[in-house]
């Protein structure tokens, strides 16, 4: 069974039609107007059939097209969103893997449910149907990943594009360069080397590929070529505990924030899952009052915190953190859980008032083996990015 | 002018802390699978983070990807793939 790509192109956008429906077909741009340089970040076909490209200045986007709807990124909402369709998708087939470098893309293996779905195509239909409608999902089967993202990428919305085994070399040929999983730059210097297609890069030499490239360019270059046996493999499930909290009014100042979330993290704490846990990373999302807009934040502590340290963590993250308006409802994620871990502390005879008695045992030491067997631990190169330059252990010998 | 001690210096006397520990390792495509402490397997749940250093390329190169992993038993262990001899080695960073 070949492995199917379920694609929603420019999925940010898409998602606010999920609440303003009566925006679809208009030319919509993503945008984010909070920042000093105000850039198109994405837009929709209708906005590209107006001369918008991504990158844009907003005023220049403007000029082009007046009618463009400007909307800014909800990133909560995306990854709900995104998580729901991926749990939808998982009741048809346990093998979903989520691109990692484009937000609503999937790769699903289909491998052994030929009797619950027949054909791919009817398996494929059911997975598009995961989608809203209005998220104009698009799906490809092929062999590999990658031909089935190409495959996705020229299906209509709705539509299914299937290319075989034996038709994939073909159909990658025609394909445009930007399919490849490279950064920008690379693409546009290949464009400019006069290569706009996959079919003329595999026109290179391979080892030539390598040369200029590495081996990510190797790697694109045996893409190009429908080389491509990558298994689809779905990230592990993260254990989290979630807290969500509704303000009973809009947080304007980070001292109420901060309120809640204290209120939020002790109750987590409580909770059996955590109960005498610490944990190792925390994501804090917000929704802003009246516009959709939110924000999120990730959190990743040094080592495993409890719950007093996870205040103090997010009480100094806060103190810089600026408030683009009113909180109605925040939520924090608590994951990397890991069991309680303790703290050695001092050796009760290193104190200094045992400096004496210290120095007493050692000399004595001393006499009996010929060296101290105490140590001292100094700092080297404490700035070293070499974890064993840093310190040292040096004898201790008062 | 510092006058002369006559000390003798004795830089054995130093002993690094937290040197690398030769550890197995499965990998897939450059990415470690699972890690063998003590003769017991552990898988690898999440690789929460990965970094590469490079330095001291004037003297003997260092070059080491290191690995931030969360294990099946719920512990957290930084490992690193040297790429200058391709070995593999536990330490914490």
């Amino acid at each position: 069974m070949p492995i199917v790509c379920l694609r929603i192109p420019c999925f940010a956008l898409r998602i606010a039609l999920l609440e303003e429906p009566q925006l679809d077909g208009h030319p919509l741009l993503l945008s984010n107007p909070q920042s000093g340089r105000a850039v198109v970040l994405d837009a929709t076909p209708e906005a590209l059939g107006k001369g918008i490209r991504p990158g844009m200045n907003l005023r220049e986007a403007s000029a082009l097209c007046p009618t463009a709807v400007i909307l800014a990124a909800d990133p909560v909402r995306e990854t709900t969103v995104g998580a729901r369709i991926r749990d939808r998708l998982e009741e048809i087939s346990p093998l979903v893997e989520p691109d990692d470098q484009e937000q609503g893309c999937w790769y699903i293996d289909l491998t052994g449910l030929e009797r619950h779905y027949g054909s791919p195509e009817n398996a494929a239909r059911r997975l598009i149907e995961c989608a809203d409608p209005i998220l104009r999902a698009r799906a490809g089967i092929a062999p590999g990943k990658f031909t089935a993202r190409v495959a996705a990428g020229v299906a209509r919305a709705g539509s299914i594009r299937v290319v075989s085994r034996e038709e994939a070399p073909g159909f990658l040929a025609g394909a445009s360069i930007a399919w490849l999983p490279l950064p920008p730059d690379i693409i546009r210097q290949l464009e400019r080397l006069g290569i706009p297609t996959l079919g003329a890069f595999t026109k290179l030499p391979g080892r030539k590929v390598a040369a200029r490239f590495g081996p990510t360019g190797r790697h694109a270059w045996e893409l190009a070529r429908g080389e491509d046996d990558r298994p689809v493999i779905p990230p592990p499930r993260v254990q989290s505990v979630i807290e969500e909290l509704a303000m009973p009014v809009p947080a304007v100042s980070r001292e109420m924030l901060m309120f809640g979330l204290r209120q939020m993290v002790n109750r987590a704490f409580a909770k059996p899952a955590l109960r005498g846990k610490h944990i190792r990373q925390l994501n804090l999302h917000a929704i802003l009052e009246g516009e959709r807009r939110s924000w999120e934040r990730t959190l990743t502590l040094k080592e495993p915190c409890g719950s007093n340290r996870v205040i103090n963590a997010l009480e100094l993250r806060l103190q810089t953190l600026e408030m683009a308006g009113p909180i109605e409802t925040v939520t924090l994620e608590f994951s990397g859980i890991v069991n309680e871990i303790a703290r050695q502390a001092a050796f009760p005879m290193m104190g200094p008032r045992a400096a004496a008695p210290l120095a007493a045992a050692i000399h004595q030491l001393k006499h009996r083996y010929g060296l101290s067997p105490m140590y001292r631990v100094v700092e080297v190169e404490p700035w070293s990015r070499i974890p064993e330059r840093r310190h040292a252990l040096i004898a201790y010998d008062p | 002018m510092v006058q002369d001690t006559r000390a003798q210096a004795r830089p054995d006397r130093l002993r690094p802390l937290n040197e690398p520990l030769p550890i197995e390792v499965t990998a897939e495509r450059q990415r470690p699978v699972s890690i063998v402490i003590n003769r017991h397997t552990y898988l690898v749940e999440r690789i929460q983070d990965t970094w590469i250093i490079e330095d001291e390329w004037w003297r003997q190169p260092i070059k080491r990807q290191y690995f931030a992993l969360l294990l099946d038993d719920g512990a957290r262990r930084t490992i690193f793939h040297d790429l200058v001899t391709g070995a593999w080695r536990l330490q914490d960073y």
